[in-house]
């Protein structure tokens, strides 16, 4: 009785033994996404008059705001595209050139946020995207400087923040009642943009008309006062317009004559704004609005939403002292306003992440992507800049010709010094 | 960490409370005053087929009227060659007391233990217990840690009928630790476990069933003191070091939240008992369900496991002689799923969306474990000599899936020998045991590799492969699989106590023991060593 029992439980033990170990070997091969998985079709629809533009080759970026997972596909020939992805929800930019009309190169770009790939959804998932036309511009935002130093003292500072608009074109350009701001929030956001709306097919899709926050610059002139030559700058201090470097070599010097400083004495922080010096004499913007109470100028120095742009309309200081043109936030009950900018004005914009998982502002129009510079790089007096077109410039003779394809994820990279240090 | 008087006080009176138990059932049992100076608790206890039982009722089946200990202790480790969560350097002392007693038909067991660890150079975890869990929550910056733990273990069998037992078993713990600097994070464990079975006897048969709950819960809260720009690295481990790794702020990364589990399962037995001639076989199942985050609805991640167990112990004791084999097994298929949702605010209402689990992280793994055991002496409280030799084999499989199409995979199988002899010198005021053990362990396997799923060729990109740990992987790995060596010396002197109404040992017990890895590139060093020491009254 004994040994059959001691028997019986030796075979029972291999038994198990050995199914176990195929269990194992099981999991290596088993292929995780054999469920839970939903496809993406994604067709791209052209505009009216640019069907012919459909081609293979467009760029299509796919995030997963909730992991920083990005996927970066290329349509075909047929403007098409699919993928499997996990449940989540998604964003899918798109960006695409086309063939140059009378030396304009036409842009289509695109961002639609929360695609939703829920476990109810049966089958797969098809998305028309209809782009967006636009054009590269003639005045880019070259460099944008926001991320602050770190003095000899090892203190912060972010007192010298600074941006640079540039020429890029072959014809002069004038920055006279160029308007400047930041799109609202001042940070990028961890939830979807309150400035959205859901289109017809379900789509959330940030509005086309933009809100700046806190305040309006514009460069003074009468039209022509202010030149900028192909492939000039100009730099404009954002708060202090001073020589930060004798203190701080990691900064820079504001204090340059041609520079341009957002300088205005309803802004009564000396720290962030003190006086401008002889150099700047004449080169400071107009402060055309500004709301609330801030004592300085508040610039993110994690991750602003700037633009460029230029008010057509009746002037621009009528338009944002008219009521009409200024809005409170959906949904909200705050009372602050923002003047609010149709992305056809905007000449310019760059959105910057200081996270993958963040929300974007600017519609595909102005800026389909983002630059990201996450907080390992923060008070480093790293910039985001602009790349350079080479096929562009030696199209130019050499002249720099930087990259305009309103998709910063692909304009742009991070400098580790400021460009104006050279 | 203050440490909490009350429940250093609950410790003392337990203790008080079995010494007195203890007296009056030496007395009623009209034992040996020799047999029981003689007694080794842990000995006694390793020589039954059902003190590891999940059902109480087996309790009753000891052969040992009663046996009781109380100690103070203190520990001391040091080395590098540890888990990733281990410290290089820490202490630890504390106070326990267990007993073993039979009153009349009702046999009971109760043990309490207070535990103080001060680590330093901790890192890697905010989790007092990281294995248990499919995911982790950590920084990366070493610090002090400290924690206070208290256990109590209680159970009772006892018959209710003919041939027909109840047995009922207890098992607390809570536990605080503290990382003292920034990163700081505090985590407090909770974890009850309790059986309830039966056990009816026919012939030279145990038939014995029990059913099976457990809940394990721990609650890390990350926070940071000091006032300035400093930042500190999170990260949030899914399984082979894969995860989010960010800057820590709540905003942005927040690792701070519970875990907890729930297991329910059961146990059968059937023992098989002739002479003196037993063959003890115990089937367990249990399925657990986890969830991490604020609860069930708002959960950030769910994981669920089979887990099967056995445990044969086959004994045959003669006067002089007696033989235990013992055999433990345990399968375990778990897997971890991200809960995916977020909230939007829609005309100023917060609206969540679900959106459905994703597959993170699957385990798998099997273990078996074989040790004989060889008694020589007449006393079964006290043998001569205790040699034993043991074999243990571990396989596992994981699988890394966050982001499609790729996804990756580990195994590895790790052998391990070991063997312990014990020698006892008996005096006429006491006794000394003199103990050494060794072993060797080895493994071998797949550190990680990459897949990518059928079909998904289309959308390869680097850019979404997760954030790696690959140090991590490196080290854990190096630390599972590497060659390494290890030995145990012990030594334990004790003095009879002998009176009219108690009789027991003053006892003083040391150990040392040391592993040595054959290599060890991704450890700071190639070893680690523990120094124990007891000081204690057994009775």
């Amino acid at each position: 009785m004994k040994n059959k029992i001691i028997i019986l439980s030796i075979m029972a033990l291999i038994g198990i033994i050995s199914s176990c170990q195929n269990k194992l070997d099981d999991l290596i091969s088993d292929n995780p996404y054999s469920q839970g998985i939903r496809k993406l079709n994604i067709s791209l629809i052209y505009p009216e008059n640019f069907q012919h533009e459909k081609k293979a080759g467009a760029q299509i970026t796919i995030i997963n705001p909730t992991n920083g997972a990005e996927y970066n596909l290329l349509s075909d020939d047929q403007g098409k595209v699919s993928v499997d992805l996990q449940y989540g929800f998604y964003r899918v930019s798109v960006t695409d050139k086309g063939t140059p009309i009378s030396g304009a190169i036409p842009l289509f770009n695109r961002t639609i946020d929360q695609i939703r790939l829920t476990d109810t959804l049966t089958g797969n998932m098809n998305l028309n995207i209809e782009l967006f036309l636009s054009y590269a511009g003639q005045l880019l935002i070259k460099e944008v400087y926001y991320r602050g130093c770190t003095g000899t003292d090892n203190k912060t500072f972010q007192y010298d923040k600074y941006l640079s608009i540039y020429n890029n074109s072959n014809d002069v350009a004038y920055l006279d009642s160029v308007c400047l701001g930041t799109v609202e929030p001042y940070n990028a956001p961890t939830k979807p943009s309150y400035w959205t709306y859901i289109n017809s097919e379900g789509q959330t899709v940030i509005r086309d008309t933009i809100p700046i926050i806190e305040a309006v610059w514009q460069f003074p002139g009468t039209g022509t006062s202010h030149p900028l030559l192909p492939g000039e700058e100009a730099v404009v201090a954002l708060s202090a317009a001073v020589n930060h470097t004798i203190l701080r070599p990691m900064s820079v010097n504001l204090d340059v004559p041609g520079y341009w400083v957002c300088y205005n004495q309803r802004y009564t922080n000396a720290n962030y704004h003190p006086s401008p010096g002889p150099n700047l004499a004449n080169h400071w913007l107009d402060l055309l609005w500004k709301e609330g109470t801030a004592t300085a100028y508040p610039f993110s120095t994690s991750s602003p939403a700037v633009v460029l742009f230029r008010i057509p309309e009746v002037g621009a200081q009528a338009y944002v002292n008219n009521p009409a043109n200024r809005s409170r936030r959906p949904a909200s009950t705050s009372s602050t306003e923002y003047v609010m900018i149709p992305s056809a004005w905007v000449l310019d914009g760059v959105e910057t992440f200081d996270r993958e998982t963040k929300n974007k502002r600017m519609p595909a129009s102005i800026d389909a992507t983002y630059i990201l510079m996450d907080n390992e790089d923060r008070y480093l007096g790293k910039t985001i800049h602009r790349k350079i077109d080479d096929e562009a410039t030696a199209k130019a003779g050499g002249r720099i010709v930087y990259m305009d394809t309103n998709n910063s994820s692909n304009d742009f990279y991070i400098r580790d010094s400021q460009s104006i240090k050279e | 960490m203050k440490i909490k008087q009350k429940y250093i006080l609950i410790v003392f009176a337990l203790s008080l409370f079995q010494l007195t138990t203890g007296i009056k059932t030496v007395a009623q049992e009209a034992i040996k005053v020799q047999d029981k100076c003689l007694y080794h608790f842990d000995d006694l206890k390793r020589k039954q087929t059902w003190t590891e039982s999940y059902n109480g009722a087996g309790l009753h089946f000891i052969d040992f009227p009663s046996s009781s200990f109380i100690e103070a202790y203190f520990g001391k480790n040091n080395g590098s060659f540890v888990k990733y969560y281990d410290s290089e350097n820490s202490f630890n002392y504390g106070l326990r007391s267990s007993s073993y007693t039979k009153i009349k038909n009702t046999t009971f067991f109760g043990k309490v233990d207070y535990n103080n660890f001060i680590g330093k150079e901790m890192t890697n975890s905010g989790l007092i217990y990281p294995e248990r869990y499919l995911m982790n929550v950590a920084n990366d910056n070493p610090a002090e840690k400290r924690k206070e733990s208290y256990k109590l273990n209680g159970g009772f069998a006892t018959p209710i009928a003919k041939k027909l037992l109840f047995g009922f078993q207890i098992n607390y713990e809570t536990a605080n630790m503290a990382k003292m600097k920034d990163l700081r994070h505090q985590t407090k464990l909770l974890d009850f476990e309790t059986t309830a079975g039966f056990i009816w006897s026919k012939g030279h048969f145990n038939f014995g069933a029990n059913y099976y709950y457990r809940k394990f819960h721990e609650e890390v809260v990350f926070s940071k003191v000091t006032d300035d720009e400093a930042l500190f690295n999170g990260y949030l481990y899914k399984g082979l070091w894969f995860g989010i790794f960010d800057d820590w702020a709540n905003e942005a990364l927040n690792l701070s939240r519970p875990f907890t589990d729930v297991l329910n399962g059961g146990s059968a037995q059937i023992e098989y008992v002739k002479d003196n001639f037993r063959f003890h076989n115990e089937i367990t199942y249990k399925f657990q369900e986890g969830i991490t985050g604020p609860g069930a609805d708002r959960a950030y991640s769910e994981s669920q496991a089979d887990i099967l167990e056995y445990k044969g112990i086959l004994q045959y004791e003669q006067d002089n002689l007696r033989h235990y084999l013992r055999l433990k097994s345990k399968y375990e298929d778990a897997v971890s799923f991200d809960k995916v949702t977020n909230s939007e605010r829609i005309g100023g209402i917060t609206v969540v969306y679900y959106y459905g689990l994703n597959k993170a992280f699957s385990r798998r793994n099997y273990n078996i474990n074989a040790q004989y055991e060889l008694a020589i002496g007449s006393l079964k409280c006290n043998p001569d000599w205790n040699i034993s030799a043991e074999y243990n084999y571990l396989s596992t499989a994981s699988q890394s899936s966050l982001i499609a199409p790729f996804y990756f995979s580990q195994d590895y199988q790790i052998h391990s020998f070991a063997g312990m002899a014990r020698k006892n010198f008996l005096f006429d005021k006491g006794m000394i045991d003199l103990s050494l053990s060794g072993g060797y362990s080895n493994g071998s396997g797949d550190r990680l590799s990459r897949h990518v799923s059928p079909g998904a060729s289309g959308q390869i990109s680097e850019d979404i492969i997760p954030d790696h740990n690959s140090e991590l992987l490196k080290r854990e790995y190096e630390y599972m699989t590497s060659g390494k060596a290890f030995g145990e010396i012990g030594f334990r002197f004790s003095r009879f106590v002998m009176g009219r109404n108690y009789e027991g040992a003053l006892y003083v017990d040391a150990s040392y023991a040391m592993t040595k890895a054959s290599k060890a590139i991704y450890h700071d060093s190639d070893n680690s060593q523990v120094f124990k020491i007891s000081v204690g009254y057994s009775f």
